[in-house]
């Protein structure tokens, strides 16, 4: 999201859903392109990866892209829950108000 | 052959990257007067009336307050006296069976007419309709809309004045943050807190909301022009109305401002507690 509020940074040029369709077909092209040239990627990474490993990296590609996304999701959710304030000290504050807001009106002729 | 068929996609990839990028340049340069004449139509109002002597209308939609409105007029009477501003609370009543009616003309007598106004409805309308008819009732030139319920505390009311009075950013709309340093609730579970959480990621994440950081609160400063353009507009109730408004402000090329808040629940839980968990996420 950062990358796309560098491209864009009001987000108002586009659409959301254009811009999720772009991103899909993009990585969709990237995918297809990846996959037909299957093996020249098996050769520059065979030193480190083993080929089969690579294929499975390769094909299963829109998967891994879900999981990541899925667990960036999750963990950014986690990371709000985790940090959001929590102020006990308000409802505190709050019904010392309450009292010497009640205090005021009965003052002041009302009936509650 | 497959040479060619590989180009080919190279050509498609690049060619939808292009559009990513050339449209939202295009969309910048676009929307520069849009937002710009929208900041001077806030600066005009702002030099026209001096925001000491501008009037803040309070909306206040009610259904079964009769215990909190009483306490929540007081504290805002405090608020504003305290910060020299002119303000108007605008109750909007949905015919509440607790009587709080007759509670809302009670302070009416005691705060005088020219601070409280009443607007009584026969059947509960919704929401929306409630905020269009305290709408067309106050006068103010900056609408506030916030809960009776004393979840919002008004005491947050003068830093938004603030925010908006800041003139090295000029914003429509400055809304009340949970999320932010400094703000907060108070005694929310943590399941409550990732439904707040979640609903507002998924909303972030799916709709152009221009970085605004509360999507789901309902504790918000408006320009008076802001909330008359987008109000008619809104057809979503419940928390996906306050979603609504803000992507609605910024989709017109509206600035929002943020401020941080805490969220009390003192009295809230007890009364319409069902409702209440649908309408404040």
């Amino acid at each position: 999201m950062g990358l796309l509020r560098r491209i864009d940074p009001q987000m108002t040029g586009l659409l959301r859903y254009q811009l999720f369709l772009s991103i899909g077909i993009l990585f969709i092209g990237l995918w297809k392109a990846s996959i037909t040239r299957l093996a020249t990627i098996q050769k520059t990474l065979s030193t480190s990866i083993d080929p089969s490993t690579t294929k499975i990296l390769v094909i299963y590609l829109p998967i891994w892209a879900i999981i990541l996304l899925g667990i960036y999701a999750l963990s950014s959710v986690l990371y709000k829950v985790a940090t959001f304030g929590d102020c006990p000290e308000a409802a505190v504050e709050l019904s010392g108000q309450i009292e010497e807001a009640k205090q005021k009106l009965t003052k002041q002729g009302f009936k509650f | 052959m497959n040479n060619l068929r590989h180009l080919f996609y190279a050509v498609i990839a690049c060619a939808f990257s292009l559009v990513v990028l050339v449209s939202s340049t295009q969309a910048t340069i676009d929307n520069s007067p849009a937002s710009s004449t929208s900041e001077e139509g806030a600066c005009l109002t702002s030099i026209s009336t001096n925001s000491s002597n501008m009037l803040y209308s309070i909306i206040l939609p009610t259904y079964n307050e009769r215990e909190n409105l009483p306490i929540m007029t007081q504290l805002i009477h405090d608020t504003f006296t305290d910060a020299k501003l002119n303000y108007e609370i605008v109750v909007v009543d949905d015919n509440s069976p607790d009587k709080t009616l007759n509670v809302a003309q009670s302070l009416q007598s005691i705060f005088g007419k020219d601070h409280i106004k009443i607007v009584s409805r026969a059947a509960k309308l919704g929401l929306g309709s409630a905020y269009s008819a305290g709408l067309k009732v106050s006068s103010g030139q900056r609408i506030i809309l916030m809960d009776a319920d004393l979840s919002h505390h008004p005491k947050f009311i003068p830093e938004m004045i603030a925010v908006m009075d800041s003139t090295t950013k000029k914003v429509d709309i400055v809304s009340g943050t949970r999320y932010s340093r400094g703000g907060g609730v108070a005694g929310w579970d943590t399941y409550r807190k990732l439904t707040s959480c979640g609903a507002n990621f998924l909303a972030k994440f799916l709709l152009a909301t221009g970085g605004a950081s509360d999507l789901t609160g309902s504790f918000r400063l408006y320009e008076r022009y802001a909330l008359e353009q987008i109000l008619p507009q809104v057809k979503q109730k419940g928390y996906a109305f306050q979603m609504e408004i803000i992507v609605r402000a910024h989709k017109s090329g509206m600035k929002i401002g943020d401020v941080p808040i805490t969220l009390s629940i003192a009295f809230m839980e007890r009364v319409n507690s069902e409702q209440m968990k649908l309408s404040c996420i």
